[in-house]
């Protein structure tokens, strides 16, 4: 057998491994790892008779299914390019994303279909674009023409996003073997085992979920375990039923099942390593989460540029609660100041890490944006922290101004390009409000043009969010004041709105 | 509205204001006003079910979150009203 680069060809070597063992539960469906070999093989053949070839962009609109990791590892197999997008996108949304990639296809589900075929016909960003349920793509492909054979070299394999600090998500593309690093690297340092059982409920179109249950299964034969949403009776079932034994998480769903009495009653005891991501990790959760289930929540720091960079595996998990962790095997880790100088243990500075798993580069941003970000193989995340005496990194905050709420990244800029919009507001800015958990919740502070009822002007600001955004983004807060307070620079004061 | 469908009532917004900072004078005197365009989403909904059952000692199974339940204040008044003895 000749090599395979990047995530086919760990799937490829599961597959010879584990062959019979369970790959993947969706609902009543489970599928071994030769099963998944072979629907694999369908999707791939079934997308090169659409098109989809090597350095082709498909873009996959769907939920955490069966369907989503058989049409990423049909991507995969093809040496094509993924791009994977929030199934809960307005379609405004995805034209956005989509404006840059020249995907060649969008595979979706057959809910979705209409509304995003519909955009594809009208918008030059979909001219050419087909649009299809995954579901369907293996039926409409004919028969026994098998997929070309994979390409022996590495290319593009992921086109993620990066919320931008314009308004207008960044895009990014990372390559086969920089994917296959990063399965690598959280195998390495987690242990994960073909006995493991990992649950999915984290969205696997984010770099969370993609890479700490979809890679990390395919690299290591660990039954990867599909929920589509957080349903707290159906997560514990699935964690006593399956044997769950790891469980990448975002702090709301972990603080919603700690705080759920009767998961007492359910055997949860397989459970060896949850771990959070995408937002702090507040103490009080934590403290209730190990009450609850008798085994520490950890946590995890990572991004879409290179996904998991650290995690904390510390045997003192209470005493370094607080803290991400020390960097996954073949990461480096570093504190700069603004200079890039290093900085000493517990001095706040910028995170900065080289990582094989890194993209190398924004597309289509000044080479000078990248030059800053990506210098000499280290990425400048722009979130700050520090490092303890251990080499534990804390992460104090971020440069960038994201709104972290319920596990997403909500760009501000993005949320006030749409209240611009309506004629009654002069001036707004959107903020992160602190929430009672340390979580942040979506704030508007916003200025109107002329004395209206505000409770009217809410409403309507409301529902023009609601159209243009997804739920996450539109605010749960709308205030409103006389003027946005700025600095004598004319820089918004945002500590004073929050 | 009778004694008990006002407390819980009271409690309800409470919570409301609490846990999703959604400011009282925002929530809508009109008991059907739907909790959805005051910008509650899915996880929103599910914060208020957990604060319910903690504040309420009582067990809100999945099956039962779900529009006719927790689509306005009024709803959840009387989700809550049969399920409190």
């Amino acid at each position: 057998m000749t090599a395979v680069p990047g995530v086919a060809g760990h799937l490829a070597s599961t597959v010879e491994r584990c062959g019979a063992r369970t790959a993947l539960v969706d609902g009543d469906r489970r599928l071994s790892w030769d099963q998944l070999a072979e629907a694999v093989e369908r999707r791939a053949a079934a997308l090169a008779q659409r098109d989809v070839g090597p350095g082709h962009a498909l873009a996959v609109v769907l939920p955490n299914d069966t369907d989503f990791v058989v049409t990423f590892l049909a991507v995969q197999r093809l040496g094509a390019l993924a791009v994977p997008l929030n199934p809960l996108f307005t379609v405004a949304e995805l034209g956005r994303h989509l404006a840059g990639c020249h995907v060649r296809g969008i595979a979706t589900t057959a809910a979705l279909a209409p509304a995003i075929a519909e955009w594809a016909d009208r918008t030059t960003a979909g001219e050419g674009t087909w649009v299809a349920p995954a579901a369907d793509l293996d039926r409409d492909a004919a028969s026994a023409a098998g997929a070309p054979a994979p390409p022996a070299t590495d290319g593009p394999a992921l086109y993620a996003f990066s919320s931008g600090s314009t308004g207008t998500p960044k895009g990014m593309v990372r390559t086969a073997a920089q994917l296959a690093a990063e399965a690598d690297n959280f195998y390495d340092t987690v242990g994960v085992t073909e006995g493991d059982a990992i649950l999915a409920l984290v969205a696997l179109f984010h770099a969370h979920g993609l890479g700490n249950a979809v890679l990390a299964s395919v690299r290591s034969g660990a039954t990867l375990v599909l929920q589509a949403a957080l349903r707290r009776d159906e997560t514990l079932a699935l964690i006593e039923r399956e044997r769950v034994s790891i469980f990448p998480t975002v702090p709301f769903a972990a603080q919603t099942l700690a705080e759920t009495r009767r998961a007492d009653r359910a055997d949860t005891g397989s459970l060896r390593l949850a771990f959070t991501a995408g937002a702090p990790l507040a103490r009080e959760t934590f403290d209730l989460w190990g009450k609850r289930f008798g085994t520490p929540l950890r946590q995890l720091y990572g991004c879409s540029e290179a996904g998991s960079v650290t995690i904390n595996l510390d045997d003192d998990a209470d005493a370094t609660a607080g803290s991400v962790g020390r960097p996954m095997k073949g990461i480096d880790l570093a504190i700069v100041r603004e200079d890039g100088a290093p900085c000493a243990p517990g001095e706040n500075g910028e995170i900065t890490f080289a990582s094989p798993a890194a993209t190398t580069g924004y597309d289509g941003v000044p080479p000078q944006d990248n030059a800053r970000s990506f210098a000499g193989g280290w990425f400048r995340t722009s979130d700050l922290g520090h490092v303890d005496a251990a080499g534990n990194l804390y992460v104090a905050g971020r440069i960038k101004l994201f709104i972290s709420t319920a596990g997403y990244k909500v760009d501000p800029f993005e949320v006030e390009d749409v209240i611009l919009r309506h004629p009654a507001v002069a001036d707004v800015v959107v903020v992160g409000a602190a929430g009672s958990l340390g979580e942040e919740v979506v704030k508007a502070v916003v200025v109107h043009t002329e004395v209206t009822d505000d409770r009217q002007l809410r409403h309507e600001l409301l529902a023009l969010c609601r159209e243009e955004l997804a739920v996450h983004k539109v605010p749960r807060i709308v205030a409103f004041r006389d003027e946005i307070p700025r600095s004598p620079l004319g820089k918004i004061l945002r500590k004073y709105l929050v | 509205m009778d004694e008990s469908l006002a407390a819980i009532d009271a409690g309800v917004r409470a919570l409301l204001a609490e846990r999703l900072h959604v400011e009282p004078d925002d929530v809508p005197g009109d008991d059907d006003a739907s909790l959805q365009d005051m910008g509650l989403d899915s996880t929103a909904i599910l914060s208020l079910v957990t604060g319910l059952e903690d504040r309420y000692d009582v067990e809100i199974p999945d099956r039962d979150i779900t529009l006719d339940n927790f689509g306005s204040v009024g709803a959840v008044n009387r989700y809550m009203a049969g399920l409190l003895p």
